[in-house]
């Protein structure tokens, strides 16, 4: 999905649209409304799951002039899952 | 003795002293019209002889040399200014007939620092149709305008030029689409971008939960009832936001499903179902969005340099807005079979 969002930020930045991906870990969502929450909880640094409102945060960010200077990226919203966990684990 | 024909007669409807017969009532229209050609030639040569004799060689960056027998501008000058040949500038000085071209009544016009004004007049002069009104001062959008666009504050403001195209918008005036926008991050995102002001239209499959969120989420959404992987259903889209706002600001390709099974337990149907939905619907969400999205004028996309974007002065004059388009990752790591709208 990034590489897509890449593929079409240098297509699309002629016309001067920005394309970014978001990437969401662990979210309180109907879809991830199960037992396996709680076990995933453990899995995040921030130690609990995120909620949908954290994820659209970030998108609102990306689609506001806030974010003008930022194109074609992928942005992680996952508590720390992937980026701390194994660093912490060295 | 009846009229020779329907010119001639129509002159002579206006004055009833002119003899039907006589030879001044047929030739009346041409001798009018070569009396205009004449006006308006002098009309000319005055004009532009009166512009040139208002300028000094300093006024357009020329140096003045001995003492000048003749006030303004001369003749020559202007011709160098304008990048024409002097005996060409004599000759539309002196009211010939001779063609000219926009663009060479443009050159004068800036050789004599015409206003918008002065320089419409010439055209009619030469015969021209004058330039379109604003057609030099508009396009750009001014830190001043900018200003006041975001200085509107909780209400939609929307620049167009004199083509109705979209220049410049503020936050509360965009217009986003999120699909699958009726539960998760999807609807957390349309509630968001709500409060921030924006105009927002959301999309789902199931078109009742759709109708039951667009009816609680208030008047300023629309909802869209269709499935983002389907090309007919994402025309039909398109289309209800042209007929809405007319354009969009923000594209949100946000359905997406998950299907976690072992490796060996992945059919053919489940693979072509979440690939559809994950990926084949976020390309042609963008895709079919793209002729909605303004697309930005060069002049606005420059870059700015460092030394010019100080944060203090960054917060009055903010970049021009562009179009953003926001694509989801597959889906969240681990959870079970489902579908986020």
């Amino acid at each position: 999905m990034h590489t897509l969002a890449r593929t079409f930020a240098a297509e699309l930045a002629p016309r001067g649209i920005r394309v970014s991906s978001v990437s969401p870990g662990y979210i309180d969502t109907p879809a991830f409304r199960t037992e396996a929450q709680a076990a995933a909880a453990g899995l995040v640094a921030a130690g609990r799951v995120g909620t949908a409102e954290e994820v659209a945060a970030v998108v609102a960010f990306l689609a506001s002039t806030e974010a003008s200077y930022v194109n074609g990226q992928d942005l992680l919203v996952d508590g720390g899952l992937i980026n701390v966990i194994p660093a912490a684990m060295l | 003795m009846p009229a020779a024909g329907g010119a001639v007669d129509a002159v002579v409807g206006a004055g009833e002293w002119i003899q039907r017969e006589s030879l001044l009532g047929r030739l009346l229209p041409f001798l009018m019209a070569s009396e205009a050609v004449r006006t308006r030639h002098e009309q000319l040569r005055d004009f532009l002889r009166g512009r040139r004799e208002r300028l000094t060689p300093e006024d357009v960056g020329m140096s003045s040399v001995g003492r000048r027998r003749t006030p303004g501008l001369r003749r020559e000058e202007v011709a160098v200014l304008a990048g024409v040949g002097v005996s060409w500038y004599t000759w539309l000085e002196q009211g010939r007939d001779i063609t000219v071209s926009a663009e060479v009544l443009d050159a004068v016009a800036r050789a004599l620092l015409l206003n918008a004004a002065e320089r419409g007049h010439l055209y009619l002069l030469a015969g021209l149709n004058p330039p379109p009104a604003g057609e030099l001062g508009g396009g750009a959008v001014t830190p001043q305008v900018r200003q006041l666009l975001d200085a509107w504050e909780q209400r939609p403001a929307l620049l167009r030029d004199r083509y109705w195209n979209v220049l410049a918008c503020n936050d509360d005036g965009k217009i986003a689409l999120i699909t699958g926008g009726t539960s998760g991050i999807g609807l957390a995102t349309a509630r968001r971008l709500l409060a921030e002001g924006a105009q927002v239209v959301i999309t789902g499959r199931d078109r009742t939960r759709l109708n039951e969120v667009a009816e609680e989420l208030g008047d300023r959404v629309l909802g869209i009832a269709g499935d983002a992987a389907n090309l007919t259903d994402l025309e039909t889209l398109t289309a209800a936001i042209r007929d809405r706002h007319g354009r969009l600001d923000v594209v949100f390709a946000n359905a997406g499903t998950g299907a976690f099974q072992a490796i060996d337990e992945v059919t053919e149907d489940e693979f072509h179902r979440v690939v559809d939905i994950n990926l084949k619907s976020v390309f042609f969400t963008v895709q079919k969005s793209l002729p909605l999205l303004p697309t930005e004028r060069r002049s606005l996309s420059t870059p700015r340099s460092p030394c010019t974007a100080a944060p203090r002065t960054q917060r009055f004059t903010p970049p021009p807005r562009r179009p953003c388009t926001l694509l989801p990752a597959p889906s969240q790591p681990n959870s079970p079979q489902g579908e986020s709208g």
